[in-house]
């Protein structure tokens, strides 16, 4: 292409994608928002990590393949920019108790022997009295603190689909893992979400 | 053949998230039937579920929303790239 023709084609091309991306902003901010507000607790960061996550995806719009949904493609941005906001800050304050993926591993391998039985057989009375704990403000706490204990990326995992009410696919593309690392790790914090209530709730 | 407990239970949580093969549906029934605690942890895991949806949503504060003239902003500084 000669080099005028080739630079009114890059012209139209970067016009394009300032509309599609304003198209972006007003269809999908409120819900990258929520996320970000949900991830960070803080209102102005969480708007600086939207304002971050367009910017990146305007920079590199000709990546964008159209393979995903746009706004897969936006959240999956915006997570990166999540994790470099928690790698900066982390340094300074230590924000987690998380623990680490290995010891979760280790935790709930540990609720079974070698056999793979249970370890324990008994069925622990939580688990029929769900209808009177739902409501329970105080159990509902412990449970928080459960969760709140799990390897971040797990908490990320078994929060994510309630966002709203995504797919099994969109997750994993969002949250860059594979559907089997997917399930197993929601299988693997429910073991341990089981096992912290029944080791804490003692009422 | 009879699946471990652990492998049930893993099957279990699969099913909630992903689609189970023929083989693996009766292979978690036929455990089920014979172990009340996997028959019971199916049961866990969905108040479990209910749990974690509840206390996401709790945290989530869906009258705090982005303002307008920020969006607006955000449409600015792309401009100007």
């Amino acid at each position: 292409m000669p080099k005028q023709q080739r630079k009114l084609f890059m012209e139209i091309v970067k016009e394009n994608s300032k509309k599609i991306l304003e198209k972006w902003v007003n269809h999908f901010s409120d819900e990258l928002f929520t996320w970000a507000l949900y991830k960070t607790s803080s209102k102005e960061t969480a708007e600086d990590l939207v304002q971050e996550t367009f910017m990146a995806a305007f920079n590199k719009i000709d990546t964008f393949q159209g393979k995903s949904q746009p706004k897969t493609w936006l959240f999956s941005i915006l997570n990166n920019k999540v994790i470099d906001y928690y790698r900066l800050s982390a340094k300074t304050t230590k924000l987690t108790f998380s623990i680490s993926e290995n010891r979760g591993y280790e935790l709930s391998d540990g609720l079974f022997d070698e056999t793979g039985h249970w370890q324990s057989n008994e069925i622990n009375p939580i688990w029929n009295q769900e209808e009177e704990l739902l409501d329970n403000p105080e159990f509902n706490r412990v449970f928080e603190n459960c969760i709140q204990n799990l390897p971040q990326k797990w908490k990320d995992a078994i929060t994510y689909k309630y966002l709203t009410d995504k797919k099994t696919d969109e997750i994993c593309q969002e949250l860059e893992i594979t559907v089997s690392n997917y399930w197993q790790i929601v299988h693997r914090s429910k073991l341990l979400l089981k096992k912290c209530l029944e080791t804490n709730w003692t009422h | 053949m009879i699946n471990s407990c652990e492998k049930t239970t893993q099957l279990i949580d699969k099913q909630i998230v992903s689609r189970l093969s023929f083989k693996e549906k009766i292979q978690l029934q036929l455990h089920k039937s014979i172990c009340k605690s996997c028959d019971s942890y199916e049961n866990q895991s969905r108040f479990i579920d209910v749990l974690i949806n509840n206390s996401f949503k709790s945290k989530i504060n869906k009258n705090v929303k982005m303002t307008q003239e920020r969006k607006s902003k955000i449409i600015e500084e792309t401009k100007k790239i």
